[in-house]
């Protein structure tokens, strides 16, 4: 695997996967997602695939309480899977959380391109394990647009 | 519940059916629309006061195409699994649970749902059943 480059991966791995879900819908109505844990939007796009990336960033909940999982793939034991992952649990606060996030994501140049999408996801998963603990509220997080319709 | 993302106004220009022409007059013309194809029908020539033809000009807006009027697209889900596809997308995708999920897994999908602020639109299905019991 060593020698294969992202880009031919992406080619042979775009049409089909096991990770892939669509779904078809009438017309243009259809669309892609992926499964892939270390693949932040869960889109199914060169740039977002965790399969043909050297480079990845997994954020997902670590498990035990309030914890995320940060990991990053290592590029060097790209043929040992089961080695492949540089492995954080973060149980710190948010703040802190979000600085680790940027500090190995963007701040030693490792994937600068996906900062936000990184943080966008460390913070979902953040909100979804507080409402996991505390129950679910009803709120509103900002005031609704008016549209023009009821 | 997370605020849809949507901020243009839903028109569909037209809702009523395209209704096939002379539909009425026999049962073995069904109301599914067929483009008219003779060489003397009205209907082809646009005659006034004639059934109106589908066109390209009826589509929506492709900012609001496939948009359901709360403002979401919708994703049909069969699992949790599923589910966590939308947890970055829950102010454009709403999902679904498919018709064929147990009350149980319902259950499950729902619960995991309020946590990542996903849209359900059909939550409440088959839980009267259930409290019956």
């Amino acid at each position: 695997m060593a020698a294969v480059p992202g880009q031919l991966i992406w080619e042979v791995v775009k049409k089909n996967n096991c990770f892939l879900v669509r779904q078809f819908g009438r017309g243009t109505a259809s669309l892609q997602f992926s499964k892939e844990p270390n693949n932040l939007y869960n889109l199914h796009s060169y740039k977002h695939s965790g399969l043909a990336n050297k480079k990845t960033v997994t954020i997902q909940s670590g498990g035990k309480d309030q914890s995320v999982l940060l990991a990053t793939t290592k590029t060097k034991k790209q043929n040992k899977p089961s080695a492949l992952l540089h492995k954080s649990l973060m149980k710190k606060e948010f703040p802190r959380m979000a600085k680790a996030v940027k500090n190995q994501v963007t701040d030693n140049y490792y994937r600068p391109d996906l900062t936000k999408a990184a943080l966008a996801r460390l913070n979902a998963v953040h909100r979804s394990l507080k409402v996991a603990k505390s129950g679910v509220k009803k709120r509103n997080r900002q005031a609704l647009k008016v549209r023009g319709r009821k | 519940m997370a605020v849809p993302l949507l901020s243009k106004k839903i028109v569909k220009k037209r809702v009523k059916k395209f209704k096939r022409p002379q539909s009425d007059r026999k049962i073995s013309v069904k109301t599914n629309w067929r483009r008219p194809k003779g060489i003397d029908s009205r209907v082809r020539r646009k005659f006034k006061g004639c059934t109106l033809m589908p066109n390209i000009g009826y589509g929506s807006d492709k900012k609001t195409r496939h948009y359901l009027p709360n403002g979401f697209k919708k994703f049909v889900v069969h699992n949790v699994g599923e589910l966590e596809l939308l947890m970055m997308h829950n102010r454009t995708y709403c999902a679904e649970i498919a018709h064929d999920v147990s009350t149980k897994k319902r259950k499950e999908i729902v619960e995991r749902a309020a946590q990542l602020d996903v849209v359900v639109t059909n939550k409440l299905a088959r839980l009267r059943s259930q409290e019956d019991e």
